[in-house]
């Protein structure tokens, strides 16, 4: 039996802003994993890029020709980062992708880049609005947590144990079923206000989930949805129209 | 993402369970005749995914620019010639066109301290950098830089940069060269020259203690219907070896 609490109240924690976000300045850090199609990248960069945001992205660690076409192409652009050392192998499912997300976070954390939200994207992502829409429409509810989540259903079959080995998922062994914590799964995309990243970067609980979910299947889309459902901030309706995607299979 | 599926659609790698048929399923790739209407009446602000080894997923991507009025030339556009005058120091004189209005093109040799390669040029920066465009004659530590950006007839578009905490923002001024009260001597890239027609005063003022008055003479100018009296510089779009300047109106 795993059994996670609730967090302890040691330390205070971050607070949402009461002041107004002004769109016209508002700041973003895109947080993006890439693995190819590097030129097309490049034009996504281009089409987000305002001189308020920055940029921080990891390329897959088997993706070298990948990482040193952008790294190159990029090298003059300063509000453009790249994570350098520990890329993961990212193998599709795994809890690689939350790693290599929450490096992408601690960087913008540690390099103190200037933000007020932080958006989670792919490389195979696109703005379909403008830059000023999104701007606006982040700073109309400058707390708003933009995440597609709902609870987790439990389909016993479901709870198996994997390890990542070779590029791909592996089963072990059956995962019993977290206690004391709401599972939720949902889209992998998000986008953060500042002190929710700040939450997920100092709370205890998002350590220590850490330590389950990386045995989850789907871990991308389950570590952040259930951390948001366990915070501080869950009595949040959070706004679920970040990434228009499509499943007619 | 995982969902039931039957098992003709059980793709490899992503049927971890030991019930074959639940496995994951990766999102459909968005094309022009696939989502095209899709992202016309989505609230969303992204849409994924994109394929673009997939000529009809690239239209979608041109398509999407269009409606964003980023007027991307294609995939493959081409901004190096910008990119590679970045630090002033080759013959490449980057062409500024001053808005639709605007008759005179000037033709002005820029650098700038932060690298740009996009065709959206952000020389406000938020790094902690100086934006700096070449100013010989003004005062490189001042956080204030001015630049001659056009002139239409005698009213000059002026920019003025100034840095607070750490981000750029840019003011577009417009300033009457033949006020009844002022005399303005405008050169490009220097530090534009107020004084105070002889009936006013002879003293020399700084430009930024005189700007509010100068709004009001240009507010009465015939000129009024092509420029605001101010205005915010909005986005600066490079491509065949050229700027173009949209200004935003308040």
């Amino acid at each position: 039996m795993i059994t996670l609490g609730i967090q302890k109240l040691t330390v205070p924690f971050p607070s949402i802003r009461n002041d107004s976000v002004d769109p016209s300045v508002l700041s973003i850090v895109y947080v993006m994993l890439v693995h190819h199609h590097p030129e097309f990248v490049l034009r996504l960069i281009d089409a987000l890029d305002e001189p308020m945001h920055s940029f921080v992205l990891h390329v897959d660690a088997r993706a070298n020709s990948v990482y040193a076409y952008l790294s190159t192409k990029l090298q003059h652009r300063t509000n453009i980062h790249f994570l350098n050392v520990d890329r993961e192998r990212i193998s599709w499912g795994g809890f690689s992708i939350v790693n290599a997300t929450l490096k992408c976070m601690r960087y913008a954390w540690d390099k103190q880049l200037h933000f007020d939200y932080m958006v989670d994207i792919s490389g195979t992502h696109y703005p379909i609005k403008s830059n000023y829409y999104i701007r606006k429409t982040l700073a109309a509810t400058p707390n708003k947590i933009h995440l597609d989540s709902m609870p987790m259903k439990f389909y016993p079959h479901m709870f198996q144990q994997f390890v990542e080995c070779d590029g791909s998922m592996h089963r072990i062994a059956r995962l019993p079923i977290a206690k004391g914590i709401n599972l939720h799964v949902g889209n992998q995309w998000w986008a953060f206000p500042k002190y929710f990243v700040h939450w997920l970067l100092i709370s205890q609980l998002a350590k220590d989930y850490i330590h389950y979910a990386q045995y989850v299947a789907i871990a991308d889309e389950n570590y952040f949805n259930t951390l948001f459902h366990n915070s501080p901030y869950c009595d949040q309706k959070p706004e679920r129209n970040l990434t228009l995607i499509l499943f007619d299979r | 993402m995982l969902q039931l599926n039957t098992a003709d659609s059980i793709r490899d790698g992503k049927c971890l369970f030991p019930d074959a048929t639940l496995c994951g399923i990766s999102p459909d790739i968005l094309t022009m005749a696939s989502a095209k209407s899709a992202v016309e009446q989505s609230r969303s602000m992204f849409a994924r995914k994109i394929d673009p080894t997939m000529p009809d997923s690239l239209a979608l991507v041109d398509y999407i620019d269009r409606r964003r009025g980023t007027n991307i030339k294609g995939y493959s556009r081409d901004v190096s010639n910008w990119d590679r005058n970045r630090d002033g120091s080759s013959d490449l004189i980057a062409m500024i066109q001053v808005s639709s209005h605007a008759q005179d093109h000037m033709s002005i040799d820029a650098s700038y301290g932060r690298d740009i390669t996009s065709r959206c040029i952000t020389f406000p920066i938020t790094t902690g950098e100086k934006a700096f465009i070449r100013f010989d004659k003004c005062d490189p530590q001042n956080e204030q830089q001015w630049i001659v950006l056009g002139k239409l007839h005698n009213i000059y578009l002026l920019m003025m940069i100034y840095i607070k905490h750490c981000i750029g923002y840019y003011i577009a001024y417009l300033v009457d060269r033949c006020s009844p009260n002022y005399e303005v001597t405008i050169e490009d890239g220097k530090c534009p020259v107020f004084k105070k027609k002889p009936s006013v005063s002879s003293a020399s003022i700084t430009a930024p203690s005189i700007i509010n008055n100068i709004h009001d003479d240009i507010g009465q100018s015939k000129y009024k219907k092509y420029f605001s009296t101010r205005a915010i510089l909005y986005s600066i779009v490079v491509y065949d070896n050229q700027i173009t300047i949209a200004i935003r109106y308040p």
